[in-house]
């Protein structure tokens, strides 16, 4: 076992850890030994080559097919110097205030303070909106056909919203959730980490951390056969720290935190957590359109996040993935598949309640497993939004629309007219259709008590002073809207308190 | 599609050139295979109704050419190869299921059946009453899509295309 010791300890590097890391990076002046460890690889900029199989066995988590016990439900999380902000859409959503102040509801947490933050980062990453000519037919053909809505009560336009993106000389790839090859997105592998090795922590890639011990960490570091090496050479590792800051995602945290001896009970750990579950819906156009050339996801809709609890977004897969979002197969499938210029695609992502019961746990050789059931109000959710994305589609010129909640695999154009009839909730059948998340959250959820929470209002875990979890673990609910923000706030909030206490954590 | 087992042919991992077999640099007009290294999981008899099975999910897989069908296979290969061993296990027994449960009823197995039955078949999996048995559909589906999907050259053929310079197509 190889010894190292530093004073601050960061075990993930994406938007959680990254944050933190950059935020901390000034105690390095006065001599402050901080490390980073990321489990997964630092890619070359040539090794992100757009090539879906390639690069989703690259930086993905099982490929990008983490399943859920019942197999109902697949997550996306990355393993990657910058984690999952290497392979995120970019899209910056501020949470909105009802959200925190009505959903979670978490005594000390003030809405203000998450938005002072949030512009901060919004700043620091370049976050803008997208110049009107760089936006694609697959995006435009959403605006329009919300402006054209019409269901049983009418001609009812509906308010469509521009997203904030991170890019920078953004050159429409549309290869975003495979890691932008030309290097356009501003995630924290482009800009927090680097400015926090300029100052002088050092971020230790291929470094898979086993347990947590009383102020150190069990790590092995192992060549990914892609990437940079890593500054370390292989070996198992025992690295003590003053504090440890636990990153890993909303996944990897909990189930951290569960093979590790803690001495604490917390009975909240792994609970709650929640996911955005969403799907992915696929119409088909008479004409070819420019759908997969340009920045991917540009609008969104948020009329129904209120009353029904979803919200819809643009967005434009690759093949593989496109032709698992459809149910069915055979013929009418491969119909749907001949011409990949002809599709339009909207993704729904559904506000799931926090439940004790939708957990990360950990197997016998201490891997995460997620236990997670769909409430019957995200069902419903789900039936609705294909719905209103079927109106849609349709009042944007689609000839037909695949709804995996339908009776049919095709819902003709003809057929509009019967859509409430056609998408119902008993042709809803969990594990045939493809519902996927790419945004968890909870499982080490703040709050004031032990009972209920693993974390204080500042991400110290309850009754263990030098232990810190900053990413969206910490969420105590579903954030309602895309994360990366708001678990970029949240890990600033820690760097404070970190800060705040630095003397007293440094001279333990 | 024809009968090839996983790694029976002379197909080579890294950068290949769809129609050259020479190793490229990469880019997105380039075919990407996984190495050959990846773990072997189906028996020559379940990858061969793999492929099989291949043809009534994706019906174009049964004009694949020699290379594309290695090319299949290899991704199938790889793609079981990654998964955890208990789904793996899953995995061979539900095409076990598949291929040898309609000859409790009819005596024949699922390739001996008539088109229209395999289909039937087919669908009743899908919509199975049990979530189970659905998923497990589902994840054959998945893995059959992966192989005929992933593949570079079929991706064209659907004319996808893409450009690390999409926004010079927007204009």
């Amino acid at each position: 076992m190889i010894e190292r010791a530093v004073d601050i300890l960061i075990v993930g590097s994406g938007a959680g850890g990254a944050t933190v890391a950059k935020e901390l990076a000034p105690l390095c002046r006065d001599g402050v030994r901080i490390a980073v460890l990321e489990w997964g690889p630092k890619l070359r900029d040539d090794e992100f080559t757009g090539q879906e199989l390639e690069m989703a066995g690259k930086l993905y988590f099982d490929s990008g097919g983490f399943l859920n016990t019942s197999k109902t439900l697949a997550l996306a999380f990355v393993k990657a110097y910058g984690g999952s902000t290497v392979a995120y859409t970019g899209t910056s959503i501020a949470i909105p205030q009802q959200v925190v102040e009505r959903h979670w509801a978490v005594p000390g947490l003030d809405w203000h303070d998450l938005m002072r933050r949030t512009e901060k980062y919004k700043a620091e990453n370049n976050v803008h909106e997208l110049d009107d000519s760089l936006i694609n037919e697959n995006n435009r053909l959403f605006r329009d056909g919300c402006a054209r809505y019409s269901d049983g009560a009418g001609s009812r336009p509906l308010a469509v919203k521009k997203f904030p993106v991170n890019v920078r000389d953004c050159q429409g790839s549309g290869m975003c959730n495979m890691g932008c090859p030309n290097q356009a997105k501003q995630g924290t592998n482009r800009v927090q980490l680097p400015a926090a090795e300029r100052q002088g922590v050092e971020v230790v890639t291929n470094c898979r951390v086993e347990t947590i011990g009383e102020k150190h960490v069990i790590a092995t570091v192992r060549y990914a056969h892609c990437g940079l090496p890593s500054p370390w050479p292989n070996g198992r590792y025992r690295i003590s720290a003053k504090t440890i800051v636990v990153s890993c995602g909303s996944v990897n945290s909990p189930a951290l935190l569960q093979r590790s001896a803690l001495p604490v009970r917390l009975p909240a750990l792994g609970r709650y957590f929640t996911c955005h579950p969403a799907l992915t819906l696929v119409a088909q156009h008479p004409r070819p359109l420019v759908n997969y050339y340009g920045f991917p996801k540009t609008y969104y809709c948020d009329d129904f996040e209120t009353a029904q609890h979803f919200i819809l977004e643009t967005c434009m897969y690759f093949p593989f993935t496109t032709a698992k979002n459809l149910a069915g197969f055979g013929a009418q499938h491969s119909a749907f598949m001949s011409d990949f210029r002809r599709l339009q695609q909207i993704l729904v992502l559904v506000s799931d309640p926090a439940l004790p019961d939708n957990r990360i746990a950990i197997d016998r050789d201490g891997n995460p497993v997620l236990h997670y059931d769909f409430p019957d109000m995200v069902l419903d959710a789900f039936v609705e939004s294909q719905k209103v994305s079927a109106r849609i589609f349709f009042a944007a010129g689609a000839e037909r629309v695949h709804a995996p909640a339908a009776a049919k695999f095709a819902i003709e154009r003809s057929e509009a007219g019967e859509l409430d009839r056609l998408i119902d909730r008993r042709y809803l059948k969990l594990g045939k259709i493809s519902i996927t998340s790419a945004h968890h959250m909870g499982g080490c959820r703040m709050g004031a008590d032990p009972a209920s929470s693993v974390t204080d209002i500042w991400g110290r875990v309850h009754g263990v002073p030098w232990l810190y979890v900053a990413d969206a673990s910490l969420f105590p609910g579903s954030s309602s809207v895309n994360p990366y923000l708001t678990i970029m706030s949240l890990a600033d909030r820690v760097a404070e308190g970190i800060r705040a206490r630095g003397r007293e954590l440094l001279a333990a | 599609m024809g009968i090839e087992s996983a790694g029976g042919g002379d197909e080579r991992g890294g950068w290949m050139s769809p129609g050259s077999e020479v190793a490229t640099p990469p880019g997105p007009a380039e075919g990407w295979l996984p190495p050959r290294t990846a773990k072997r999981v189906l028996s020559r008899e379940r990858a061969e109704f793999l492929a099989y099975l291949a043809t009534r999910i994706v019906p174009e897989s049964a004009a694949l050419g020699r290379v594309e069908r290695r090319r299949f296979m290899l991704i199938a290969r790889f793609a079981l190869g990654n998964r955890p061993a208990f789904e793996r296990f899953q995995v061979r027994l539900f095409l076990w299921i598949v291929q040898w449960l309609p000859a409790f009823v009819t005596l024949r197995s699922f390739e001996g059946l008539p088109l229209p039955w395999q289909d039937a078949i087919l669908r009743l999996l899908e919509n199975a009453p049990l979530a189970l048995i659905r998923a497990g559909f589902w994840g054959l589906k998945t893995v059959i899509f992966m192989g005929y999907y992933g593949q570079a050259a079929i991706a064209a053929r659907i004319r996808y295309e893409p450009s690390f310079h999409g926004n010079e197509k927007l204009r």
